[in-house]
């Protein structure tokens, strides 16, 4: 039997890797606590006057809440995470590790650029800053450096990859690097939309060189980017779920050529369905809306593929600790294992996410929930939930990994899980009801004049989710910090040091050469982008009117 | 490095086991019973999204002589209604709307300052509303009610309040 | 975590298929109703 290929990143690739971490967290620590003062605000308990002078209003700390948790944390995390799964899985050091310190550098010049104006109260405008919306002009240059950031990190990952095909031709690329290629590669074609969007439009309005925007255009540009931004969150979750998490379980990946179909049909399929983020839009053709929610449709089918490869691989490794019966193996996983459950509970969020996302695609029945509270109670099903704990639980064992510590608690780690879970059940049970009976998102309910006494129960339970989510979200934070800043050097017996990569049941050279083979997947991509999105984006950019001049809040 | 040696001559195989095989026709099949719901639901039982209408300046479109500078409703001779509404910070007006039940109205919402939403709560009307364009959705009236129209969209500060009541009469 | 025994051959993911049935029985339930609530609701035509 093969023993697990070992190869240890060097001291300075491990520090690279945990800057990035350590910006993420530190992100993630400010961002989180808007999330619950939000809530409480639901039922009437309002912080916010607390915090004057600090933050001057609800959507400040909204603001703070989306940019640090959905756009900060996560690129972060995942730019130092996809930076660890290309040397390991390559087992070779970056072709150019300059290239990928600018590309960091750049996002933190980026971070700092972009904070400043929003801790000032002139950039309140959300993470999704829909124009006519306006915020100071450094917001945009900061949100535009920490994406162009994150591009050359990739391009440091795509030079490393080509370096070591040269080296190894006719090898299958390891799988968690391969998931990591497509993440980035994709994510390169999906932000040319909000690139465009920033450059040509948002920056010279901001600057006042031109007086007004097309807010319907900068829509459509966005939400090219928006929704491939939810893949570029969630496939290295993937990554880990596949090339990782079968290993952590005791087992092996249950289908290589799978996983890797599923990583090509995420490249082909992630951009081009954007209008279904403007169903109700005024200024998008129906059929274009319906033949994005088609589209949409189908990037469910990788995401179910993924459900089978990944469960199974599960089943496996549980029926060979000793499972039996239909459903024996579950409780013969490794729960005690704070990394594996809370991948496992992240899986289990998911499927609610899923479920509410191919809702939300469903193109007439978007008109029940559209900017509703269902939207953000979905939105936390996913990027807060399959995204958000399964980086918690990589953490748990990257952080001990590249720190060379033990784990200040696992116990308090399996713990967190479980009431991330359960509070995410309730906050977003709570949400969707809410927008089923019409709340809208992102709104302070408890001073709205409109609430009909039937939403006072769901309300309070978006609270009560939210203050366990709250006490969840700091154990986690703590338990990594008393971790990094730990004098235990090296992991105690039964800890995790070494990174978890499953092989599969069948070799993943067994898987056919043409599943890595990226020139016909690349011009599929574009093929179908050019085609879902040409013929609108010519539409609406020959009927340019920028005629917005804008207001700042 | 233990990696294996690469046979390029290796013999390869997708290796799909037949259960994956069919969760995966299962999963088609229940996409395509999903999506004939939607689309009959969308193209033959009339519960359309809405699509282009109109685009206008929002710097002038509440001044001067359009339906938007004197916004409500134009009631028709067979009794259905076209009802023109201006969303701005952070208002609707009219804010106050009555119309007899059993009528067709015919929404025609616009912003003249930045994004809104426009969601009638209890229907299916829920509309972005953007500067320069004019969202457009119709409904039929049965049931005589209290129906409010709120804002969904954040434009502001007291984006909370802004809202406004349509009242179906006998 | 070693690898216990080699199951490969007999190994048929029955378990995977129980819980991917319930998660379609739910998921087609929870759409469902969301789709009779849009029903409920009125056309909207444009």
């Amino acid at each position: 039997m093969l023993t697990t290929p070992t190869y240890e990143l060097t001291k300075s690739e491990k520090s690279f890797v945990s800057i990035h971490l350590l910006f993420a967290f530190v992100a993630l620590a400010i961002g989180t606590l808007f999330g619950p003062l939000q809530a409480f605000e639901f039922s009437g308990v309002d912080f916010y006057p607390l915090l004057e002078p600090v933050i001057q209003s609800y959507y400040q700390g909204l603001t703070l809440h989306g940019v640090l948790n959905a756009l900060i944390f996560t690129t972060f995390f995942i730019t130092g995470f996809l930076t660890l799964t290309t040397i390991y899985g390559l087992k070779r050091p970056l072709k150019y590790p300059l290239l990928n310190q600018i590309g960091f550098w750049t996002m933190v010049v980026g971070l700092v650029m972009a904070a400043v104006p929003i801790l000032l109260n002139q950039a309140s405008v959300l993470y999704t800053f829909y124009p006519p919306l306006k915020a100071n002009v450094f917001f945009y240059f900061g949100l535009t450096l920490v994406v162009v950031g994150s591009w050359i990190e990739g391009y440091g990952f795509i030079f490393t990859w080509r370096e070591w095909r040269k080296e190894n031709p006719g090898v299958r690329t390891p799988l968690m690097t391969f998931g990591g290629l497509i993440t980035m590669v994709m994510w390169q074609l999906a932000t040319l939309g909000v690139a465009v969007e920033i450059l040509t439009m948002l920056i010279p309005w901001a600057l006042g060189w031109i007086d007004g925007v097309d807010p319907q255009l900068a829509r459509t540009y966005f939400w090219f980017t928006g929704h491939p931004l939810v893949y570029f969150w969630l496939l290295p979750a993937y990554v880990s779920w596949y090339a990782m998490l079968p290993k952590q379980a005791g087992g092996k990946l249950f289908s290589d050529s799978l996983a890797r179909i599923a990583f090509w049909l995420f490249l082909l399929l992630s951009v081009p369905l954007g209008f279904h983020h403007q169903f109700v839009d005024p200024g998008v053709p129906a059929g274009w809306k319906y033949i994005h929610a088609v589209l949409t449709y189908s990037v469910f089918f990788p995401s179910m593929i993924t459900a089978f490869t990944v469960i199974a691989s599960l089943e496996r490794a549980g029926r060979a600790r000793g499972g039996k019966g239909w459903l024996g193996w579950i409780p013969k996983l490794p729960w005690n294992d704070p990394s594996v459950s809370a991948q496992l509970l992240a899986g289990i969020l998911f499927f609610f996410g899923g479920i509410g996302g191919i809702t939300n695609a469903s193109y007439n029945i978007n008109l029940v929930i559209h900017n509703t509270a269902w939207v953000s109670g979905h939105f936390h099903l996913t990027v807060a939930s399959a995204v958000a704990l399964s980086f918690m639980g990589i953490s748990y064992w990257l952080v001990p990994y590249l720190r060379g510590k033990r784990l200040w608690s696992r116990k308090w780690a399996v713990i967190q899980t479980w009431l991330w879970f359960v509070g995410m059940l309730i906050f977003s049970n709570a949400m969707h009801v809410l927008g089923l009976l019409g709340a809208p998102r992102r709104t302070p309910l408890g001073e709205a004049p409109y609430i009909p006494e039937e939403w006072s129960g769901h309300l309070l339970r978006t609270s009560i989710g939210g203050a366990i989510l709250m006490v969840s979200a700091y154990m986690f934070i703590y338990n990594i910090a008393r971790t990094w800043w730990s004098k235990k050097l090296n992991a105690g017996p039964g800890e995790l040091v070494e990174i978890p990569a499953a092989e599969s049941v069948h070799p993943a050279q067994q898987t056919p050469a043409k599943l890595d083979w990226w020139t016909p997947w690349l011009i599929g991509t574009v093929a179908l982008i050019l085609v879902a999105y040409g013929p609108q984006l010519i539409e609406q950019i020959g009927n340019i009117d920028l005629s917005s001049p804008g207001v700042m809040p | 490095m233990s990696e294996e040696t690469p046979e390029v001559s290796a013999e390869t195989s997708l290796h799909i086991d037949p259960y994956e095989r069919n969760w995966m026709r299962l999963t088609v099949v229940l996409l395509v019973v999903f999506a004939t719901a939607v689309t009959i639901a969308g193209f033959a039982l009339g519960f359309q999204v809405p699509s282009p209408e109109e685009r206008v300046d929002p710097r002038t479109v509440a001044i001067g002589d359009g339906p938007f500078a004197d916004p409500g409703l134009r009631e028709y001779p067979d009794g259905s209604y076209d009802l023109y509404i201006v969303s701005q910070m952070f208002s609707f007006s009219p804010n106050e709307v009555t119309v007899r039940a059993g009528s067709e109205v015919t929404f025609y919402v616009t912003s003249i300052d930045v994004q809104h939403g426009f969601k009638l709560q209890n229907t299916n009307v829920n509309m972005q509303i953007v500067p320069g364009q004019v969202s457009k959705l119709t409904v039929t009236f049965d049931e005589p009610g209290t129906y409010d129209y709120i804002c969904t969209e954040y434009c502001g500060s007291a984006h909370a309040q802004m809202y406004g009541t349509l009242t179906v009469e006998k | 975590m070693e690898e216990i025994k080699s199951t490969e051959e007999e190994f048929h993911p029955k378990g995977t298929a129980l819980v991917l049935a319930i998660f379609v029985l739910v998921l087609i339930l929870l759409w469902g109703t969301v789709y009779l609530i849009l029903l409920s609701r009125g056309m909207t035509t444009v």
